[in-house]
């Protein structure tokens, strides 16, 4: 063979080597792009591709709601009008009802819906105490999500009102 | 005479009305106890599940944390609201599906409306570092067979918690 005849062949194949890298690139991010337009096609609802795990983590953290805990109150004797400190802690994701009952179920407060990091100090009871000890009363907390509609767990706190 | 007697008189007159007075010089003190005292009450708080979300969270943690308390007390945590047949009712809008999941406790015990114990709690189980303890419990569907047929959807349902720290004897 020449060595005009051989350079022309090595010329050929290199330029024939070239040809299949640059298919094998264009391949490659052919399905690149097939793969992203299938995923895209998950998030909109579609059947996921093959191979692909479909997953959602629970999220416990939207989960909690921490209650203050008493177990007793001091209220005047004879008035309506009390100073309190009946709140709502600022890590709750929902608005509490705070009512306080006597140990025989009459309600002698109910709050409006109090708010996350909301504090209420002034409050006026549905009837007079009589100088004493009232045992055995609850302070309820009744929960609800930010909706202000939907009702969730709450709790019943077992408290002492001490009149004086 | 006379002017003698009134003289004298005078005299006993004007001795008369001098007279010496005693101050009292001892320092008077007395003493006494007055009792004054102020209770503060026992106190920690209780963090709950906010939901009972039957699907996701079969057995549920509650947290009870800064707590303060006397040595002679426990706190206790019930379930209250459960209907008669000792269950927490679940419903959906638009349904009139009930489902009903029971109550137990840590130790595998089904909690009822006579005995709706979750956890009671004494100072021995509380961590002295943090001041703190939790309790598990569980849910189950009760009679699932009973929901087959039942529309899909979610079912919500909620609880209530009791809770009072008590005295104890001994």
């Amino acid at each position: 063979m020449t060595t005009k005849n051989r350079k022309r062949l090595v010329m050929i194949l290199c330029i024939a080597v070239a040809v299949i890298v640059i298919i094998i690139i264009l391949c490659l991010r052919g399905c690149e792009h097939k793969s992203s337009e299938s995923q895209s096609a998950d998030n909109d609802g579609s059947i996921p591709t093959e191979g692909v795990l479909d997953y959602i983590p629970y999220d416990d953290n939207n989960g909690k709601i921490r209650i203050p805990v008493v177990t007793g109150v001091r209220l005047k004797a004879y008035s309506l009008e009390q100073t309190v400190d009946l709140y709502n802690p600022k890590v709750n994701n929902c608005y509490f009802i705070i009512s306080l009952y006597l140990s025989d179920g009459t309600l002698i407060y109910k709050s409006e819906m109090i708010a996350p990091d909301e504090h209420i100090t002034n409050i006026t009871l549905l009837q007079e105490l009589q100088r004493g000890k009232y045992r055995n009363c609850k302070l309820v907390y009744n929960c609800v999500a930010m909706d202000g509609v939907t009702p969730l767990n709450g709790s019943d706190v077992v408290v002492e009102i001490n009149t004086y | 005479m006379k002017r003698l007697l009134c003289v004298v008189i005078s005299l006993v007159l004007v001795f008369g009305i001098s007279t010496t007075a005693f101050a009292y010089t001892e320092p008077f003190s007395s003493s006494g106890t007055v009792e004054v005292s102020k209770r503060i009450y026992s106190s920690c708080y209780m963090e709950i599940p906010s939901t009972v979300d039957y699907d996701m969270q079969t057995t549920c943690n509650v947290d009870i944390y800064n707590i303060e308390m006397l040595d002679n007390e426990v706190i206790r945590v019930l379930a209250s609201g459960l209907n008669q047949n000792n269950a927490i009712p679940l419903t959906k809008a638009g349904s009139n599906t009930t489902l009903e999941v029971n109550v137990k406790d840590g130790s595998g015990q089904l909690v009822t409306a006579s005995n709706p114990y979750l956890a009671e709690i004494d100072k021995a189980h509380i961590s002295s570092a943090t001041k703190s303890a939790f309790f598990s419990f569980s849910f189950e569907l009760r009679n699932p067979y009973e929901y087959q047929g039942a529309e899909p959807g979610i079912y919500t349902g909620t609880m209530q918690y009791q809770i009072s720290i008590d005295e104890v004897d001994g």
